[in-house]
């Protein structure tokens, strides 16, 4: 049986620090994210995401260097982002070692670059991040990208269909309303979407608790559950802590009760 | 003791960065290896796991590879085909109908087609765990059968046929498919053992077991 | 920038016919009868600020300490004490006594970029203990980075000082934003007393830190975050009247029972060797300083189970046998420290090959220190219980 999949983020600014963000905006310093990956790769996560936050907004594409330093010296599953604009870029960062590669902000001009990197690479290895930048009642808002008022969102399920259809491998729906808040996800919501794909969601942005991943599960089989805040602080607090094998055992027990509900 | 060689064999395409360093942490050295030569001066050979079916076949059609692999490989090298590579050596794969495998098993693969496409999602992403019905293939040997969790990444899949006779172990997404095979000294799995924990090593370091050195 | 040659003494190699230290530190001395200055000095000196001297006397002075420590809690403030936690045995033992005692902990982590799973694990452990609060600070990595390779171009074993430093002003910058009085210190005489000035300087010493800093170019505002310096420590001192304590003194205190208590109790995790939950460190004790300066830490480790009759001079010799780095794959290790550290391996490599230098090679404020810190026992009645 598939296990949905307990997921460590981890974002990195232009200057390669650590942050944790809160809203997308306030960033907090977290340190060295070569450490940081080096650490959650010895805590065994089932796969870590790895995003450069700023990546697009300066023009480039995640340092090669980077990932090339981040795949070396990790031995878990890797899904990495920021500014991929191109095949080759792709095509560069598997050969690092990456599984996987998301993109955003580079389809915020169409689909188009989805497709060919599907065709390409095979889908499996085509991860695209979806920003949910606004929920008002019944109309949930996603974008490509940093929301802002040049990039307004536009309907959620419209374009994570289209997504899918293009040949996307996953979906990772990123709540920018609720990243840094600890407030617990759109259970609705996430549970809507997931319905409606045929290709794995991974929820991101608000995760601040084992309840909160266990309404969610409860909800709906979504193939991933990601986490920033929970996995860097010491819980409930804002002091920086690394770490995962509690929740991870947790989660493991929690899934082996819900077995029956898996035939 | 000098240190065992691992041949990975070259598909053009994908990433070999993990698996080298996969076997570097079981002390065995890995390399690639585009030319006959090379295959040759292994002591067992890897079929890796990125990349697309019909580019697969190309690339070893194009660099010469393919009858000298397919020769080693009928003269007992150990060979360890992996996602990709598993799909390599079975007859075909739906990925590219043109295509032929390398036809060491005697399986086909296809394209993942779930009768509940909502609730079993394609590709088949995430961590799965393994089962055998019959007695466990040897390269899940000191793995304990509570650990038998590695990880996937695949749209294609390997069909589980009747009476087929060789030792294997399943995975189950809405339907049993396989996730080992071995037949001799062949062995094809559908999982990344370089990317599962301390269970994908010990199968590596199983496979090679038997390599010569 | 030219390397330069040591003014060490030049030594034929000797080594203690009692403990196991050798001329591995340049200014060791030896009796006629080839007993070195380190074993004579911890015995005489070192143990008797423990109840290892006379372990009659051991009584109660744990709890003695506990209790003058509540009773100088100040109004209005919420901790008793600051502690450091690095998930090592020595910190999170004394957090666990504190915990026990009843006393209000605040446990302090300092990420200076190297933690290690395991470690952090060991963190989580004991700060989720009911009782403890806990507070981290992050360094900012690229100006650490950067005070470390200076002190590695520098070409001294002290490279571990950024860390001793850093975390010392951690510490106190803890305990004056709290009000609170009391850091208490894993430090420890039993498996620490013996360690020689030439393998690990004074970290308190600002003008030999800021010399090497200085040689390598960096800004000294770099610097600042990282240091405590004896001005501040002494106003930390005299001002707000902040004391570090040694809990791990006031019994006699044996890291291996210690091991397996915390196990026991709250599910500690063990990684082999001493000091090595950070990769820095386990760098710094087990490669580069055997390799750069035959230094072997286990030297002082062994040579204090020695004198406490822990362990015969045989075995101990035995052990020293087998290299440091023995167990460990030292390949990828200097790979990731290289990396980290923005060196090519072979770059570090080389680094490792060049001659010694030692804190005589720099400027320091050895002797200053020393009357200064004389000074102060003398004045407030304390014991010399550490190297400077």
């Amino acid at each position: 049986m598939l296990r949905p999949r307990l997921i460590a983020s981890l974002l990195v600014d232009q200057q390669l620090h650590l942050v944790k963000t809160n809203r997308f905006h306030e960033r907090h310093y977290l340190g060295d994210p070569l450490n940081a990956a080096y650490v959650f790769s010895g805590f065994e996560v089932d796969e870590l995401l790895i995003l450069a936050i700023d990546a697009t907004a300066h023009g480039h594409c995640v340092p090669l260097s980077f990932v090339e330093s981040i795949a070396r010296f990790t031995s878990v599953p890797l899904c990495v982002g920021g500014g991929l604009a191109n095949l080759n870029h792709i095509h560069e960062l598997l050969a690092l070692g990456v599984e996987k590669v998301a993109l955003s902000s580079a389809l915020c001009s169409g689909l188009n670059f989805l497709e060919h990197a599907s065709q390409q690479f095979g889908s499996s290895t085509i991860t695209v991040v979806l920003n949910l930048c606004s929920n008002a009642a019944g109309e949930p808002l996603a974008c490509f990208g940093r929301p802002s008022p040049s990039n307004p969102g536009q309907p959620l399920f419209t374009l994570a269909r289209d997504c899918q259809l293009a040949g996307a491998g996953e979906l990772v729906l990123y709540d920018s309303t609720r990243d840094g808040s600890r407030l617990g996800f759109d259970i609705p919501l996430f549970a809507a979407l997931n319905d409606q794909l045929t290709i794995p969601l991974v929820a991101l942005g608000g995760c601040g608790s084992h309840a909160h991943i266990q309404d969610l599960l409860r909800a709906t089989s979504i193939s991933g559950v990601a986490a920033g805040s929970l996995f860097a602080y010491a819980p409930w607090s804002q002091q920086v802590l690394f770490n995962y094998p509690l929740t991870s055992h947790w989660f493991t027990s929690l899934l082996a009760s819900q077995r029956e509900l898996y035939t | 003791m000098p240190t065992k060689k691992v041949a990975i064999v070259s598909l053009c395409s994908g990433n070999i960065a993990s698996l080298e360093q996969a076997f570097e942490a079981i002390d065995v050295t890995a390399y690639l290896a585009s030319t006959p030569d090379q295959l040759l001066s292994a002591d067992a050979l890897v079929l890796p796991g990125v990349g697309h079916f019909g580019s697969a076949c190309q690339s070893l059609t194009a660099s010469g590879l393919r009858e000298p692999l397919t020769q080693l490989i009928l003269s007992g090298m150990p060979c360890l085909g992996i996602c990709l590579g598993f799909h390599l050596l079975t007859q075909s794969s739906e990925e590219a109908p043109g295509e032929v495998g390398l036809g060491f098993f005697d399986l086909f693969t296809v394209r993942i087609t779930p009768a509940d496409p909502h609730r079993y999602k394609v590709p088949h992403l995430g961590w799965n765990t393994l089962s055998s019905s019959l007695e466990p293939p040897s390269l899940l040997d000191a793995i304990h059968p509570d650990n038998q969790l590695f990880y996937f990444a695949n749209s294609y899949a390997v069909v589980p046929t009747p009476g087929f006779i060789y030792p294997h172990a399943f995975y189950n997404h809405n339907s049993p498919w396989l996730a080992l095979v071995q037949r001799g000294s062949i062995y094809g799995v559908q999982f990344h053992p370089e990317k599962s924990r301390s269970q994908g090593l010990q199968l590596l370091r199983n496979f090679l077991r038997d390599a010569s050195c | 920038m030219r390397h330069s040659f040591s003014n060490a003494p030049q030594r034929l190699y000797q080594i203690c016919q009692r403990c196991v230290m050798d001329t591995t530190d340049p200014w060791i001395q030896f009796t006629h009868n080839g007993i070195c200055n380190h074993c004579i000095d911890f015995l005489a000196n070192r143990l008797v600020v423990t109840p290892y001297a006379d372990s009659a006397k051991q009584g109660d002075r744990l709890e003695r300490m506990f209790e003058n420590i509540r009773r100088s809690r100040p109004y209005g403030v919420n901790h008793d004490v600051v502690i450091g936690v690095s998930g090592g045995v020595d910190s999170s033992k004394t957090a666990l006594l504190a915990q026990q005692a009843g006393l209000k902990v605040l446990a302090v982590h300092m990420d200076n970029g190297w933690d290690t799973p395991i470690a952090l694990q060991n963190v989580f452990r004991v700060v989720a203990l009911s009782g403890i609060d806990y507070e981290a600070e992050v360094l900012h990595w690229r100006h650490f980075k950067a005070v470390q390779r200076a002190f590695i171009s520098a070409g001294v074993p002290d490279i571990e000082l950024p860390t001793d430093v850093a975390i010392m002003a951690v510490l106190h910058r803890a305990a004056r934003r709290h009000g609170i009085r009391t850091i208490l210190s894993g430090g420890n005489i039993s498996n620490e007393g013996i360690l020689p000035v030439s393998w690990m300087y004074n970290p308190r010493d600002s003008r030999f830190a800021e010399a090497v800093v200085q040689r390598s170019g960096l800004n000294r505002g770099i610097y600042a975050p990282f240091r405590l310096g004896f001005r501040q420590e002494m106003r930390d001192r005299l001002w707000h009247g902040i004391r570090t304590l040694y809990p791990l003194n006031q019994f006699c205190y044996d890291k291996e029972e210690a091991r397996c208590e915390l196990i026991n109790s709250i599910g500690w995790q063990s990684y082999g060797g001493k000091h090595c939950e950070s990769t820095f460190t386990r760098f710094c004790q087990l490669i580069y300083h055997p390799i750069r300066f035959g230094i072997d830490f286990r030297r002082g480790y062994l040579s204090a189970d020695i004198c406490l009759g822990r362990i015969t001079r045989n075995k101990a010799l035995k052990e020293l046998e087998d290299a440091p780095w023995s167990n460990l794959n030292v390949h990828r290790d200097i790979a990731f420290i290289a990396r980290k550290l923005d060196y090519r391996p072979d770059e570090l490599k080389a680094i490792m090959a060049l001659p010694p230098l030692w804190y005589t090679d720099y400027p320091n404020r050895r002797r200053l220190l020393s009357i200064a810190y004389n000074t102060y026992r003398i004045l407030t009645g304390r014991r010399k219980a550490s190297n400077f």
